[in-house]
């Protein structure tokens, strides 16, 4: 079984991604972060019964951030606009695509690509069914890929 | 639907997590099928923007972090040791409290029937 230092060590650079490509405050990213790694120290008894940690840990990382979203009362248009990534400096038009996907849209994006999770696990770590997050999916996938191709580049939003 | 098929199938290759008979299906749909290449390219260059959002913590960040995680795991006592501690003695004490209670109770109720 990992020790949390491995888990620490493993798993801190998939967390901090994730809450940097869905926030912009960098101390609210770090307070995140550690109410996040904070739970896994305390669940590492639980360990055992984890089926994936990458996905365990991202659970637990999601909700602490709708906890502390919902504890600073932003409600959906102030987290579209204050709390979401502005700056894409890997691809400008990539930041464009991304800011027209709803918050769940886009971490249903980032975590089929980047973190290269199922909709099983992607499921588990928002919170809805798996018909729900394949349907997002498919739709979001077109509609990038579409943009990608330059027919809805000014669409005011994606999804 | 044939192109959320396509997606998957495409995805599915890009990240290595096909099947032998998958990895089959994908060589002869690239050989047939115009329209899964088009799903495929345009899911390879999604698939290698996005992975381009990967960033990695400050080491500053990585450092405060891991040390006020320790501390405040230091600071609590842990929901384990707590259950560990406090579960035996509960388990001893509770029964024969709730007992004494109940026949306290009845005892009253008998009296104020009387």
């Amino acid at each position: 079984m990992m020790s949390f230092d491995e888990i620490y060590e493993a798993y801190l650079d998939t967390v901090y991604s994730f809450l940097k490509f869905k926030l912009n405050d960098e101390s609210l990213i770090e307070e995140i972060l550690q109410e996040t790694f904070l739970a896994v120290y305390r669940g590492l008894d639980r360990l055992a019964d984890v089926k994936s940690i990458k996905a365990w840990i991202l659970t637990i990382a999601h909700h602490k951030m709708v906890d502390q979203l919902r504890s600073v009362k932003f409600d959906e248009v102030e987290l579209d606009q204050n709390m979401l990534v502005e700056d894409f400096s890997t691809d400008l038009t990539l930041k464009e695509a991304l800011n027209q996907l709803d918050p769940t849209a886009s971490t249903i994006i980032y975590g089929l690509y980047v973190e290269q999770l199922t909709y099983q696990e992607l499921a588990e770590i928002i919170g809805i069914p798996v018909g729900t997050v394949k349907s997002r999916a498919y739709t979001a996938r077109a509609k990038l890929r579409d943009w990608f191709k330059g027919g809805v580049k000014h669409e005011s939003r994606l999804l | 639907m044939k192109a959320d098929y396509y997606s998957d199938l495409a995805l599915g290759y890009i990240q290595g997590s096909l099947t032998p008979q998958e990895k089959q299906e994908v060589f002869q749909l690239i050989m047939e099928a115009p329209d899964f290449c088009e799903i495929l390219l345009l899911e390879l260059e999604l698939s290698r923007t996005l992975t381009e959002c990967k960033t990695a913590p400050p080491k500053k960040t990585a450092a405060n972090v891991y040390f006020r995680v320790l501390a405040s795991a230091a600071a609590q006592p842990s929901a384990k040791l707590a259950e560990s501690f406090l579960t035996p003695i509960f388990r001893a004490s509770l029964p024969n409290l709730v007992t004494w209670m109940i026949f306290n109770y009845q005892r009253r109720v008998f009296v104020d029937a009387r």
